[in-house]
């Protein structure tokens, strides 16, 4: 478990009471849902909570083709026969971490009711397959994120599975602090940071008009990483917003010159 | 622009659809457009071009057209702000390109800063175009502090510098805007230092929020030019730079319908929905007609106001074309063979019922492989350390919907003398006949529309029914007649898809021209509305794509249906071709 404890402290800036809020969540042990678009920082925020409250930190990222062994974990073959290995949600349910299900409606419904005893009163999980019942250590917490943004509503959480959590919105912070926030994590001027967060207000305003989303804080601090080490602005917004953000050829040229717009001559 | 100019305006409208024959290939263009001044803007703006109609000009079409922007009204007919571009028709792609980004940034500019609508009855015709002139000047430095690069954009469109003997009143507002662009330069004229220093000295002091700061400099100003006895002519000015618009979002002039009525003709021509029609799936038949018929009320979307018209249009389900199938079997020849081979294959999904023996990783033990570990060892054996299980992967149901286009346009015979119903109606059969050779579920469906309360829809083959006689003949029996109001029938048909079992559902829409309705007359409100019900199905988890057999198609159908997400057959012989290959495209779920 020592390898999941998180040593430095991660850089988080509070955009609002969602520290206070999360201590007290956790206090009861209180499963959680972090909503929130793409790259606003809602790893980020569990990191640093776990640095905070000196808890181990179990992520798993979730895909389709995830089963229920892939979270409590499965029978392997050893010298001596077989032998029952815990999966990661077993794990922090046993000695006591964080376990962070990032993108949770990735995995399939089925999937996830696996986690139904452990998040009411009972906080067990039952190993069917090794006939064994794991009551959870005191200090485990789950948290769980999604994007309500882009996901179909084809991909939901079961209302049931919805009702057991409760909620933190995130979204993008307000441009001065996203511009802080920015400049210390890719170490640029903030009148370079405060471009590129402009820019990132531009491309969020073209959500669901040519975009899926806007620029993400993430992505801007990609591209300060680039202007730091001496790329031109034009060039690694280019790379690292403009190209990653669509395909499609007519918003790419829009996003040109939203960039342009900023960094031109 | 001024009230004495009421009847000097050019007549603006958009000319309806049915005389639209230039070859429009821009819908992306302005789409593209409309992107950058959303993002500029920080809110949405449509951008559309405007249509000016040289001869209803007093001015016999000499005088250069600038932008018109106008303001987001608080009734429903505009809720957002409107910028209508001069088209510049004929000019080389950069050169056009290029004018319009400015003109979108120097609108941008006046939509973040300056206050809409001042009154101008205390203002002589000079002296708003003076005010107006500092204006512009203002908003645009306010906008290039927040986007420093829009700087070239304007400075590659400045008015030239006039001849220095030059002394007429746009002479001096063409320097006016020279000077206050270029902070650096400096000019030999009194009046042009004069506004030079003032504005300067006015930003400095006030700082460029200050608008009424601005007014009072430009009262100076205009005042001195009016003792230097410079006179205008109202009648025939026009702003010297020209990706600067006319201005009349700035004021509002107290008996101002000209800009009321140009642009009450931009509306589009759909009329309010008639009393007591409404409820969604209401039975209500009339009894003139077969009572076979079901009435579903779909919205409509007006990109013009960016909401749904509720329960807008009505489409009428049931067998239209089927009456008198007596049709003769003559057009049905040939291009069987060329769709002989066509076999769909399947989409592979996760499924659990398989289960993959021996895998060398998975979620199980493979219980006899495990067995027989245990016995290749105690035999000193290397064992076979494939002894996993894994859920395989299945087939995936897919449905298919294939929707076609039965308006008139498709009797229309092409040079060789097949008309595209026929070519539809092959292509509609071979389909049919290949359905029961792997997809796993296919619909024919076909729709035409006679205004929105009117949209048939025709389900030849159902989801599920087997190609019978009944149906070749039902199909044979097709034709077209009406108009193409995609939207409604889009809509209807991701209604059907979604009640199909689960898994890939996907359309594919057969069409010859761009949407059209004889109740609408402005042409991009129900490429629009199309496009809308497109994102919504996606939305939904279902696939849509588009075979259009229209040339000049590239633009609008790209526009609807996304990128990547159609194909044009140029000559409607290819289409059989083409629908195969793209139903096998859907099929395989790529």
């Amino acid at each position: 478990m020592a390898d999941y404890r998180i040593r430095e402290e991660p850089y988080y800036r509070s955009t609002g009471n969602e520290k206070a809020l999360y201590e007290q969540a956790y206090r009861h042990r209180m499963p959680l849902i972090l909503k929130g678009p793409t790259g606003c920082g809602k790893t980020r925020f569990v990191e640093h909570m776990a640095w905070s409250l000196n808890r181990p930190l179990i992520t798993l990222a979730c895909n389709e083709d995830m089963t229920a062994s892939d979270l409590i974990g499965r029978y392997l073959l050893d010298s001596d026969g077989t032998a029952w290995h815990d999966g990661p949600l077993t794990m922090a349910v046993r000695y006591g971490g964080i376990c962070y299900l990032d993108e949770v409606v990735e995995a399939r419904q089925d999937t996830t009711v696996v986690i139904h005893p452990l998040t009411d009163a009972r906080r067990t999980l039952p190993l069917d397959k090794k006939g064994e019942v794991v009551h959870a250590h005191p200090d485990f917490q789950l948290v769980v994120s999604y994007n309500p943004g882009y996901q179909s509503s084809a991909k939901d959480m079961k209302p049931s599975t919805r009702q057991r959590f409760a909620a933190l919105e995130f979204d993008y912070p307000h441009p001065d602090c996203e511009t802080d926030i920015v400049a210390h994590e890719a170490g640029i001027a903030p009148e370079f940071a405060r471009k590129l967060v402009s820019l990132a207000r531009s491309t969020r305003e073209l959500k669901n008009r040519g975009l899926d989303e806007g620029a993400s804080t993430r992505m801007l601090i990609y591209a300060g990483l680039l202007l730091r080490d001496g790329v031109s602005p034009m060039d690694s917004c280019e790379m690292t917003i403009v190209r990653a953000l669509t395909d499609d050829p007519d918003a790419a040229l829009a996003l040109h010159r939203l960039v342009h717009a900023q960094f031109g001559a | 622009m001024f009230p004495d100019l009421a009847l000097g305006k050019p007549e603006v409208r958009q000319i309806p659809l049915h005389l639209d024959n230039r070859a429009d290939g821009d819908e992306r263009y302005w789409h593209g457009l409309g992107l950058l001044a959303c993002g500029l803007a920080l809110e949405p703006i449509q951008v559309q071009p405007l249509l000016v109609t040289a001869s209803a000009s007093p001015l016999g079409g000499a005088a250069p057209i600038r932008a018109v922007l106008v303001a987001a009204q608080e009734n429903l007919s505009a809720a957002t702000p409107r910028l209508l571009l001069p088209s510049l028709e004929g000019a080389a792609l950069q050169p056009r390109m290029s004018l319009h980004v400015a003109m979108i940034a120097h609108a941008v500019a006046h939509l973040r800063y300056s206050p809409v609508g001042q009154p101008s009855s205390a203002l002589k015709p000079m002296g708003m175009t003076v005010v107006s002139a500092i204006e512009d000047a203002r908003v645009e430095r306010l906008l290039m502090r927040a986007y420093p690069g829009v700087r070239g954009w304007f400075g590659a469109h400045l008015a030239a510098e006039p001849d220095p003997s030059d002394l007429t009143f746009r002479a001096f507002m063409a320097r006016l805007d020279r000077i206050l662009f270029c902070t650096a330069s400096s000019s030999s004229n009194h009046w042009v230092s004069k506004a030079q220093e003032l504005f300067e000295r006015t930003v400095g002091e006030h700082g460029l929020e200050d608008y009424t700061a601005f007014r009072a400099i430009a009262s100076i100003l205009a005042n001195d030019l009016g003792q230097m006895r410079v006179r205008m002519d109202p009648q025939h000015y026009v702003v010297p730079s020209p990706f600067r618009d006319d201005n009349s979002y700035l004021w509002q002039h107290p008996e101002s319908e000209l800009g009321d009525e140009a642009l009450a003709l931009q509306q589009t021509g759909a009329r309010p929905p008639p009393a007591g029609a409404g409820s969604s799936t209401s039975e209500e038949v009339s009894p003139s007609q077969p009572l076979d018929l079901v009435r579903y009320t779909y919205p409509e979307w007006d990109h013009k106001i960016e909401r749904m018209k509720a329960d807008w249009c009505t489409v009428i389900e049931g067998h239209f074309t089927r009456q008198g199938s007596s049709q003769s079997q003559d057009n049905m020849p040939q291009a069987a063979l060329r769709m002989a081979n066509l076999r769909l294959r399947h989409a592979r999904q996760l499924d659990r019922r398989h289960s993959l023996r021996r895998q060398w990783e998975g979620d199980e033990l493979d219980l006899n492989a495990a067995i027989e570990v245990q016995v290749s060892r105690r035999m000193d054996l290397q064992p076979d350390p494939r002894l996993f299980l894994r859920a395989g992967c299945g087939p995936r149901p897919t449905s298919l919907l294939v929707l076609m286009d039965l308006s008139e346009s498709v009797n229309r015979q092409a040079a060789n003398g097949l008309a595209l119903l026929d070519v539809e109606k092959q292509a509609a059969m071979l389909l049919a006949q290949s359905a029961t050779q792997g997809l796993d579920r296919l619909a024919i469906h076909a729709f035409s529309s006679n205004t929105r309360a009117q949209v048939n829809y025709d389900r030849v083959l159902d989801f599920g029914e087997p190609c019978t006689t009944v149906v070749a003949d039902f199909i044979n029996a097709l034709q077209g007649r009406y108009s193409t109001r995609l939207g409604a029938a889009l809509r209807h048909a991701s209604e059907l898809l979604l009640s199909e079992p689960e898994g890939q559902r996907t359309m594919l829409v057969i069409t010859d021209g761009e949407p059209s309705d004889i109740d609408v007359h402005d042409r991009r409100y129900l490429i629009e509305d199309a496009r809308q019900a497109v994102l919504v199905a996606r939305q939904a988890g279902i696939r849509i794509c588009c075979l259009s057999v229209d040339e000049q198609a590239d633009d609008y159908v790209r526009h609807i249906f996304g990128w990547r997400n159609f194909s044009i057959a140029a000559d409607p012989q290819h289409l059989p071709q083409r629908l195969a290959h793209m139903s096998a495209r859907l099929a395989a779920g790529r």
